[in-house]
């Protein structure tokens, strides 16, 4: 809905910020009847009814009430307007603390409002530290305030708040049982969003400073239809590389090229795996980014080829902000070309950030953005290897001396545009340019395939998901912190930005061992896994809080890396498909209204349920099973009863609740590698966790881990299933995407059975209908050796590339 | 020892090829022979397995001892035996993962990496030779640790016998020489007092002349006492306006906004700074705010170290977002390695808060599930209650602290944070009149000092005499801990500092508050790696505390790892080169040799198996 012609200028976001393909698939609207005061339009099984006067939109899907648009009557906007004498004030200029917009355009918001009839629960909308299952916006505070989107570097952010943090998606799922609706307004200005429960409905009302309504709404009927739909325009998460999605440590600053050593070999001499090191600001030549503190880092090259040598990485940080000082390159040559954002009289903008005084790249022009991404060729970026990857921070932006810490509305972008317009769009394409820059590089290392960029953002915006992982800031260590990260990631994940995590650890304070291990034991399961340090806490590498606490985190590392097949496999899904990582229980249980609700357990995938433990001192915890499957503990192999209400289980410091569903069938790798590069040619084990029925299905994806070659098809991924006491590998075949042509020696070690009928003699296997193995009794898991008390198929030599099958026959 | 194993374990390995199983470690060769064809887990789950399951590559036994040389456990060692070098258990994670780990390279594939135990060798030696030079110098400090303890009892032995006698004489003479000076003192007195009255005279005299002239010049100008007054006043006022100046009414420009929200993430100025620029304005907004609620935070600097004691303000869960937390949060930095002791003022009642905090902690997470809600409230009229009297207690701690600094001169240095207001010593009325040292009262004041402090040497002679000489005290070989006598030693933790005095007692301290005395000297160990300290306070439930200290061969006295591993009974490690024996450097000389004596041996033996 747009009120003026483009000419006049109403800001509409650019179309970069979806995807491309999906406006030309149009569905035709079936004409269902017509009267003079509605028409009724359908399209599949979704119901569509117009009532022109006064305008409002009804929409059912298979005859149950979704949505009903402007039924308030709340769409409304300030029309384009010329200045008058008796005009409010407020209308063209605001002053807060000191500072004063000048609104040269005057009042532009636009607001509309969405009921969600016979809903008790909306999601989404992040980033805040808030509750899963979002609370009305008038109760007591600080939720007497609307949700605001507005990306803002918020300092010590409280853990239990509607403010809005470091990113925004204006997406919000509404579920019942029977039916999952979506919406997502694309809009880029600070908007503000109310939530009002009453016991028929959740009725909800937008308003933005400024742009359009441009409004979609998914009527998939499931969680993982409308987030389909989602993906669809805004496209699904880029496969990660492999390394990735192991451990990263970071930390404000390791301080020169000794302490990177004496951290990496740290890792090395406690037996803890880990992927990435980390250098945050400090490591630059005064803040200057994509230079080096030639005293601290004088062999910066040496350095990551020493690392790399044993299969790690480096990370550095990059910001948006540019020192002003004519002698650093980037500046001059930006300065130059005129990319810099420009404050309200056209001149470019002077902000002060890390550095001092700054200016701030503009990078919503596709130009800068082509310039941005050069820089990051090995030949441009001194001292960086093919093993160097970024961390893009404060790009909300922040501007220490603006405006709640951000930057001027009324200052000036590409094509004119004020920074109140486009303002949730700076990180994202911050983030975009320099993942188009690793990118880049990637093309020049391997011609043939390229190389998967990896950019950490803390801003973002919908599409985000398209170029890399954000994290959730600066949070703190408390016990409370650990504890919302858990909804502020399923949020994430419920609005297709699943690669996400939260700073291990806490980054402000100092945690104690108890706090270090509880977050290690959650952490492992976050789909972006770093652990993280203000520059004035004490040092916090894994293994400096005692020996035990040394050892309960190197097996929750250690059981990361075991879960990475499934994790990646995870990935390929929500690469193809928009499907979250992490889930929450009513994604998996969409008809158990007792669980919509719930944010103190997860799913990782529908196969592993998770129980944080988000309190010190805790030797019994209350678990919710969800009815309608069965469960298995994860380290145990014993079998717990679903039930509708929770139970009590015994929880010690050395593992926190974690369970295997039954009818799933889980791929690892046990072998504790130094890191995940190290794991490459490591076999595998599986998991088959049976159901009711003796049933259980599951799949591993493989490619190289590194480059595109995926997307010509040189990629493996493989269904499994277990049927009538047969285990059967096949390939797995998902229309849009090539079929997968790599071959692979690796072969399966291991397969564990979960939930056979035990019987005295046991059973045997065999394989390919003739080679007979007995089953033995063994662990579940390497991580827990001393367990043996599951039924295991030893060294059945299964090769991952083809096909198989496996009988189980009783002795 | 080591020594000779690994004379034998050289000798071994390049005579035989030793046991044709990858990754075994020869102490254990024995479990590996195959006898049987059956093979049993050494630990963990009891398990018999074929022989041909051991090294194929999966996991059987739950300590992993059935594949030395794969990766397949989780929890398995691999022995690389690196000839040339020295053996290394490795772990199985780091078999065949593409990285050399061992110096032989065993633990990838053949082929895939160089022999570099030479050169480790090499280095190895290297440090080897810096190893024995050090220890030869030790043995020589040892040598002077025996010498400097015989004089010290040599010295005591000689003035035992007449120790009580010359302590009599001292006395009478320090009592003789302060009479003097007493007498020295009454004159001047009385010439400063004949002095100050005919100055008080001549200036009434003025006074008088002066009052007469203004009477007859202005009837209303006021008296001189009233002019001073008004004029300091003034002086204030103009302060004040200075300070209003530059702190509240003069708008924030651009760049002091960004500082001030810069120094919201850190205290460290040159983060969010231009380099070289003076971060003033970090500081500028601490001094006030301390005040309004009593707390007497602002008058110390950053030795109050928050971060140190793993605790953390946050802000009210009340409190605003962004820009409203920055009044709040202006944290000072500690400069580093400046918390020593003697340099610490006492401590704060913020310290002594969070120190009862934490015990509120402790004791809450106790009963936490029992009683949380009633608890919280009744700490919170606890906290208040605890509050209002720590207050008072450092109130007046403050003012001991405060009249102590002006007897004494501060220590100089860097201070980063709000300086402490000092007012000028208020000295003493005689010490004021007297100051030159060549007159009598100065002469006789020097000769008494210095016969006092040759009293207090000889009361300490006398006590080292009882404690050393007259006590049947051991010493050690050689008498070789007397060099140590009256000495202590000190260990600081995060946050307990350890201290020993040798042959007298051991303190446990939280900050510099809080000594608990941990042990009283009871004795060595019969090797005199050990000291015993006993019979310390009193501890609840469990009876007097104890200590133990280990000692081991080192350049001086470092006494670090304090740490208390069972209630009440602590424990450090010491490093004294007073147990350094001949017999280590004799093994490290003998490891040399070794290295030495091997080496074309092994050259030899790395080329033969490189073909």
């Amino acid at each position: 809905m747009v009120d003026e012609s483009p000419s006049v200028g109403r800001y509409q976001v650019p179309s970069d910020i979806l995807v491309s393909g999906w406006e030309n698939k149009k569905h035709g609207f079936k004409e269902e009847s017509r009267t003079s005061a509605a028409i009724t339009l359908s399209t599949g099984e979704t119901k569509l009814v117009l009532y022109f006067q006064p305008f409002s939109l009804a929409i059912s899907v298979k005859g149950v009430a979704a949505l009903q648009i402007n039924s308030r009557n709340l769409l409304n906007f300030e029309h384009r307007r010329h200045k008058q004498a008796d005009d409010p004030a407020g209308y063209w200029e605001e002053s807060w603390m000191g500072h004063t917009d000048s609104k040269p355009k005057g009042p532009e918001a636009i607001s509309l409002d969405l009921v969600f009839p016979g809903f008790q629960h909306v999601y989404g909308i992040p980033e805040r530290a808030t509750s899963l299952s979002l609370r009305s916006t008038n109760g007591a505070a600080p939720y007497g305030e609307p949700y605001r989107l507005y990306n803002l570097d918020v300092f010590e952010y409280l853990d239990d708040h509607p403010f809005g943090l470091y990113g925004s998606i204006p997406v919000m799922l509404a579920h019942k049982k029977g039916l999952t609706v979506g919406v997502f307004w694309l809009n880029a200005a600070e908007m503000f969003v109310d939530v009002v429960k009453t016991r028929s409905e959740v009725g909800t009302q937008w308003i933005a400073e400024s742009g359009i309504v441009d409004l979609f709404v998914f009527t998939g009927g499931s969680a993982p239809a409308v987030l389909s739909s989602y993906a669809r325009v805004a496209g699904t998460t880029a496969l990660p590389q492999l390394f990735s999605l192991g451990y990263h440590q970071c930390r404000w600053n390791y301080k020169d090229e000794a302490d990177v050593k004496m951290v990496d070999s740290g890792f090395d001499t406690h037996e803890i795996p880990y992927d990435v090191l980390w250098l945050d600001i400090e490591h630059t030549n005064g803040k200057r980014y994509l230079t080096w503190d030639s005293s601290l880092f004088p062999r910066p090259v040496e350095m990551q080829e020493d690392l790399a040598s044993r299969g790690r990485q480096m990370v550095t940080i990059v910001d948006p902000h540019v020192k002003r000082d004519s002698s650093y390159y980037i500046f001059s040559e930006a300065e130059t070309a005129g990319h810099f954002v420009k404050n309200k009289h056209g001149s470019d903008f002077d902000g002060w950030c890390w550095p001092g005084s700054s200016s701030y790249l503009d990078v919503t022009s596709p130009a800068v953005r082509d310039w941005w991404a050069q820089q990051f060729t090995l030949d441009k970026y001194k001292g960086s290897t093919k093993h160097l990857y970024i961390w893009n921070d404060m790009n909300e932006p922040s501007v220490f001396n603006g405006p709640e810490i951000t930057m001027q509305k009324d200052n000036l972008h590409y094509g004119n545009v004020e920074h109140r317009d486009n303002h949730n769009l700076f990180g994202i394409y911050y983030h975009m340019g320099t993942a188009e820059g690793l990118k880049l590089r990637g093309s020049r290392v391997d011609l043939e395939n390229g190389d998967r960029p990896f950019v950490l953002s803390r801003a973002f915006f919908s599409g985000t998901q398209r170029v890399g992982p954000i994290w959730t800031g600066d949070n703190a260590a408390q016990w409370s912190h650990l504890k919302v990260s858990v909804p502020m990631l399923l949020t994430l994940g419920l609005t297709g930005l699943p690669y996400s995590g939260a700073d291990v650890g806490g980054f402000f304070g100092n945690p104690d061992a108890e706090l270090m291990t509880r977050w290690y034991q959650v952490g492992i399961y976050y789909p972006f896994f770093r652990g993280h340090a203000h520059l004035e806490t004490q040092r916090r590498e894994p293994w400096l809080f005692g020996e035990d606490t040394t050892a309960r985190i190197r097996t929750a590392i250690r059981g990361r890396y075991t879960l990475l097949p499934y994790i990646y496999t995870l990935f390929r899904f929500a690469n193809t498909s928009g499907l979250p990582i992490l889930r929450p229980l009513w994604y998996e249980f969409p008809d158990n209204e007792d669980v919509f609700a719930v944010e103190e357990e997860f799913m990782v995938g529908s196969a592993m349920l998770v129980k944080p433990i988000v309190a010190p001192g805790v030797s019994s915890v209350d678990v919710t099973l969800p009815a309608g499957a069965r469960w298995y503990d994860a380290l145990s192999g014993a079998v717990l009863p679903a039930r509708t209400r929770s139970q009590r289980v015994q929880v010690t410091l050395d593992a926190i609740p974690v369970y295997y569903r039954g009818g799933s069938i889980v791929p690892l790798r046990e072998r504790p590698r130094r890191s995940s590069v190290a794991q490459a040619a490591d076999p595998y084990t599986l998991v088959v966790a049976l159901d009711d029925k003796g049933e259980a299905s599951g799949s591993l994806y493989v490619d190289d881990g590194r480059s595109f070659a995926f997307q010509q098809g040189r990629y493996l991924h493989r269904d499994f299933t277990f049927k009538s006491l047969k285990l059967t590998s096949t390939v797995r075949l998902e229309s849009g995407v090539p079929n997968g042509t790599l071959t692979v020696p690796t072969t399966i070690e291991r397969v564990v059975f979960l939930g056979l009928p035990s019987l005295k003699r046991g059973y045997k296997a065999l394989i390919g209908g003739k080679h007979a193995v007995q089953l033995e009794t063994g662990p579940l898991t390497m991580l827990a050796p001393h367990h043996e008390n599951a039924v295991v198929l030893r060294k059945p030599g299964l090769p991952v590339t083809y096909d198989w099958q496996v009988e189980i026959v009783a002795l | 020892m080591q020594a000779l194993l690994l004379l034998t374990l050289l000798a071994g390995v390049v005579l035989t090829h030793g046991n044709s199983l990858r990754g075994v470690n020869p102490d254990l060769a024995s479990h590996y022979s195959g006898h049987g064809g059956t093979f049993t887990c050494i630990s963990g789950i009891p398990k018999t397995i074929p022989f041909a399951r051991v090294n194929d590559d999966y996991c059987d036994c739950s300590d992993g001892s059935d594949e030395p040389g794969t990766s397949a456990c989780h929890n398995g060692r691999f022995y690389c035996r690196n000839l040339g070098h020295e053996p290394r258990l490795l772990a199985s994670a780091f078999v065949d993962d593409g990285v050399c780990d061992c110096c032989d390279g065993a633990d990838e594939a053949k082929g895939k990496c160089q022999n570099t135990c030479l050169q480790a060798a090499a280095v190895r030696k290297e440090a080897l030779r810096g190893k024995i030079q050090l220890h030869e110098h030790m043995l020589k400090t040892k040598d002077d640790y025996v010498e400097r303890a015989r004089a010290f009892k040599e010295e005591l032995q000689l003035k035992a016998p007449t120790i009580e006698e010359d302590i009599a004489r001292q006395q009478a003479e320090v009592q003789n020489l302060k009479a003097e000076v007493t007498r020295l003192e009454e004159e001047e007195a009385a010439r400063q007092a004949e002095i100050a009255a005919a100055n008080q005279a001549a200036e009434e005299a003025r006074r008088a002349d002066e009052a007469q002239q203004t009477a007859v010049q202005a009837e209303d100008s006021g008296s001189g006492q009233g002019e001073d007054a008004e004029s300091a006043e003034t002086v204030d006022n103009h302060a004040e306006e200075v300070q209003g100046e530059s702190q509240g009414e003069r708008e924030e420009t651009p760049e002091e906004r960004g500082r001030r929200i810069a120094s919201q993430w850190t205290s460290d100025p040159e983060a969010a700074a231009v380099e070289g620029q003076p971060e003033e304005h970090l500081n500028a907004d601490d001094s006030d705010g301390g005040d309004d609620d009593g707390d007497d935070e602002g008058h110390y600097d950053g030795t109050m170290d928050d971060d140190a004691e793993g605790q953390f303000d946050y802000p009210d869960t009340e409190a605003e977002h962004t820009e409203y937390h920055s009044e709040r949060h202006h944290r000072q930095q500690r400069p580093e390695g400046s918390a020593m002791a003697e340099e610490r003022p006492p401590p704060s009642e913020w310290e002594d808060l969070m120190m009862f905090l934490d015990l509120v902690k402790q004791w809450a997470a106790r009963w936490m599930h029992t009683f949380s809600k009633i608890l919280r409230d009744g700490i919170r009229e606890d906290v208040l209650a605890h509050r209002a009297k720590i207050k008072e207690r450092s109130r007046s701690r403050q003012q001991r602290w405060e009249s102590a600094k002006q007897a004494f001169p501060q220590p100089s240095r860097p201070r980063t944070a709000v300086a402490v207001s000092s007012s000028p010593p208020a000295a003493s009325a005689v010490a004021a009149v007297a100051t030159d040292p060549s007159s009598p009262l100065g002469l006789a004041r020097t000769a008494a000092f210095t016969a006092e402090r040759q009293l207090q040497q000889l009361q300490k002679d006398r006590e080292n005499i009882g404690t050393f000489l007259n006590r049947p005290m051991d010493f050690g070989p050689d008498d070789i801990f007397l060099a140590l006598a009256n000495k202590c030693f000190s260990s600081y933790q995060t946050r307990w500092t350890y201290e020993v005095c040798m042959f007298e007692k051991a303190v446990q301290k939280e900050g510099n508050s809080n000594a608990v005395t941990v042990g009283r000297w009871y004795g060595f160990s019969e090797d005199y790696k050990v000291m015993y300290f006993s019979g310390g306070d009193e501890c609840w439930n469990v009876g007097p505390r104890s200590m133990t200290v280990y000692l081991s061969c080192g350049l001086d006295e470092r006494l670090s790892d304090g740490e208390e591993p069972s209630t009440c009974a602590y424990s450090a490690k010491m490093t004294t080169p007073a147990v350094c024996t001949q017999a280590e450097l004799e093994e490290l000389q003998q490891q040399m040799v070794n290295l030495e004596a091997f080496e074309d041996e092994v050259r030899a033996q790395i080329m033969k198996d490189e073909l």
